[in-house]
């Protein structure tokens, strides 16, 4: 009987210890990147963790995400900022052993097309539910922060100078006129998710062998391709170029921080989402579910639509500053994001022969 | 009579076994316990203690010019980054860029030789090339964090100076600012407060349109004989009183927000 009571005290004090042990193994790290299992409690702190972002959206907009995150869930958040086409190539190379738990912005196609090599997973977010079903992935990938527009900005300052009493240009046939050859900007399709958006809506809108053709004619009147969406709203805005071709939100920011840029939104405009998605290899981690979640939610958003001046996928979000809400906005739903997706390595490699190498 | 045994008996070994199981451990550490140490040479292990202590870190950037950090976090934060970075070959796969202007700095030692680094494509630390996929998400942060150090009103200040052209701009004119203007200005820039969270949201939301920008050329150099037309830093000023500054050829997007009356400012526009 002695013996007995002695093996069972050992055994209910292993039991005790293993058990104990075991409250501190819900944790595994994986290439710096700590993942905790999100059974195990915690809510919604997590402190003590750490979360590795790709943006390429505009560096204060993935600056404010991380920030908010960090303020709301003690996270702590690591980002760099890249053009949508140099992300892609990034996450692309990293497949093997990624760096990164989150990509955030950068336009559907690039989204679409990581999806499809393998490099993001699908993660259903309870957040999704709020939001229209047209701006989330069916495949449960990606799920749409904003939606921009292409639109026509014209610097007015420039326009009244040189061409005084004269109408801008509202019209993609309009930017063929010779007077503007070589005073155009837009962005290089190959590293950014703006100028992907242009060349693929052309195709979309003509037909293909018509919008070739307009490609190559557009061509011959860019003065230059920019890296970044972005830039060529500044650069029309500062005056260095007359006419800019990029999104409007975009266009937005340079003309209500005070510069002589007049937009429109021609017809036959293309579109894009800008989406959020969990990179494969970081579907377990907590941190970046939560951050998927944070992203979608209006307060992210609201804060996206102070610096961005983007239309947010919900309603219940603020407009931006001389834009309009999603449910007024008017934007060229011929046109399809994934469609254009499914065709880019096609459209790059044509864009490739017909304008790059077309001299 | 058999006497009765409680069923939590063993709860009073729990202690006994707690602490048989920490002497145990300790012995089978290996842990220095109970032996005594000499140090031989007093003096060399202070030189190894102070040798790799970084002090101070000076940093320059083409358009903010130079400053000098010393607190102790952000210091070590970049010796630490510096003190592992892999070795790879020049010629290695490039992971993109760093940074869109090159950040040059030293790391200033107590006791041994500075080290010079660079932060741009990649990586340079005393001439070597370093590159990693993950040590470049760092140095992207750290130099993030440390070029947060320009982006205050002091720094802001500093650029208004009188080798620089200062414009003020509007939608019907550009006005090149004379020296005491800029003096003016200068001090009213550094009566502005720093704006972040829910004051910076607020502020966002009530800003309306720019009413004008203050444009800072800090590199003036003429092309074909024209004034550049762009300018390196410009803040565009709101009817609220805030000041968004953008670090035009260095990032995309908005770099600081300040918020004060700018009185010199709102008389020139009546």
């Amino acid at each position: 009987m002695k013996v007995k009571n002695i093996l069972m005290t050992f055994i209910v004090m292993a039991a005790v210890i293993l058990w104990m042990a075991g409250c501190g193994a819900a944790a595994s790290v994986k290439n710096g990147v700590t993942s905790y299992d999100s059974h195990s409690g915690g809510g919604s702190r997590l402190e003590g963790m750490q979360l590795n972002i790709l943006g390429s959206y505009h560096e204060d907009m993935v600056k404010r995400m991380a920030e908010m995150f960090e303020n709301e869930t003690g996270c702590s958040v690591s980002y760099l900022r890249m053009p949508t086409g140099e992300a892609v190539a990034r996450l692309i190379a990293e497949k093997e052993d990624p760096v990164v738990s989150v990509y955030i912005g950068g336009t559907i196609d690039a989204h679409e097309n990581l999806k499809h090599q393998g490099v993001l997973v699908p993660y259903e977010s309870p957040v999704e539910r709020e939001i229209s079903g047209e701006y989330v992935d069916p495949d449960g990938v990606w799920k749409a922060q904003y939606i921009e527009t292409l639109s026509i900005g014209v610097n007015t300052e420039r326009w009244k100078a040189e061409f005084p009493g004269r109408v801008m240009p509202s019209t993609l046939e309009e930017l063929l006129d010779p007077a503007f050859r070589g005073d155009i900007v837009t962005s290089d399709p190959y590293t950014s998710g703006t100028g992907y958006t242009f060349v693929s809506s052309v195709l979309q809108f003509m037909g293909e062998e018509e919008g070739w053709a307009y490609i190559e004619k557009f061509n011959e009147q860019v003065g230059q391709y920019t890296t970044s969406g972005y830039t060529p709203a500044e650069k029309a805005g500062f005056g260095e170029y007359l006419i800019c071709v990029n999104f409007l939100s975009d266009q937005l920011i340079v003309s209500t921080s005070g510069y002589p840029l007049a937009s429109t939104v021609y017809e036959g405009a293309g579109w894009s989402m800008c989406p959020v998605s969990i990179v494969t290899g970081s579907e377990d981690n907590a941190a970046a579910r939560k951050f998927v979640d944070f992203c979608i939610g209006k307060k992210a958003l609201d804060a996206l639509v102070e610096l961005g001046n983007c239309v947010a996928v919900r309603d219940d979000c603020i407009a931006p500053v001389g834009g309009s809400k999603l449910s007024d906005l008017r934007f060229n739903r011929d046109y399809s994001p994934v469609e254009a997706a499914a065709f880019k390595t096609e459209i790059l490699e044509r864009f490739r022969e017909v304008v790059l190498d077309y001299h | 009579m058999k006497k009765k045994i409680s069923p939590l008996w063993f709860i009073w070994l729990l202690p006994l076994m707690s602490l048989a199981a920490a002497v145990l451990l300790l012995a089978a550490s290996g842990l220095p316990y109970n032996k005594a140490y000499v140090i031989e040479d007093a003096a060399y292990v202070q030189q190894l203690s102070h040798q790799a202590v970084p002090e101070s870190l000076t940093l320059l950037d083409p358009v903010w010019g130079s400053i000098t950090i010393d607190q102790p976090d952000k210091v070590l934060a970049c010796y630490n980054l510096i003190a592992r970075l892999p070795y790879i070959n020049t010629d290695a796969d490039s992971f993109g860029r760093i940074r869109n202007r090159e950040l040059r700095g030293t790391i200033n030692f107590l006791d041994r030789s500075n080290i010079h680094f660079s932060i741009y494509d990649n990586v340079v630390v005393d001439g070597i090339v370093y590159s990693d996929a993950s040590i470049q998400y760092e140095a992207s942060q750290l130099a993030r964090e440390l070029c947060q150090e320009f982006y205050t009103q002091d720094s802001l200040s500093r650029l208004i100076d009188r080798y620089t052209r200062i414009v003020l701009r509007t939608d019907s004119s550009r006005v090149n600012l004379s020296t005491t203007a800029k003096n003016q200005i200068k001090q009213e820039i550094l009566e502005c407060s720093l704006l972040s969270g829910d004051q910076l949201s607020e502020a966002l939301q009530g800003r309306g349109r720019s009413l004008c920008q203050i444009e800072i050329y800090s590199d003036d150099s003429r092309v074909d004989d024209e004034a550049r037309q762009t300018p390196q830093v410009y803040a565009s000023i709101y009817g609220n009183g805030l000041c968004i500054v953008n670090d035009v050829d260095n990032s995309i997007g908005s770099d600081m927000y300040l918020l004060g009356g700018l009185p010199t400012i709102f008389a020139m526009l009546e």
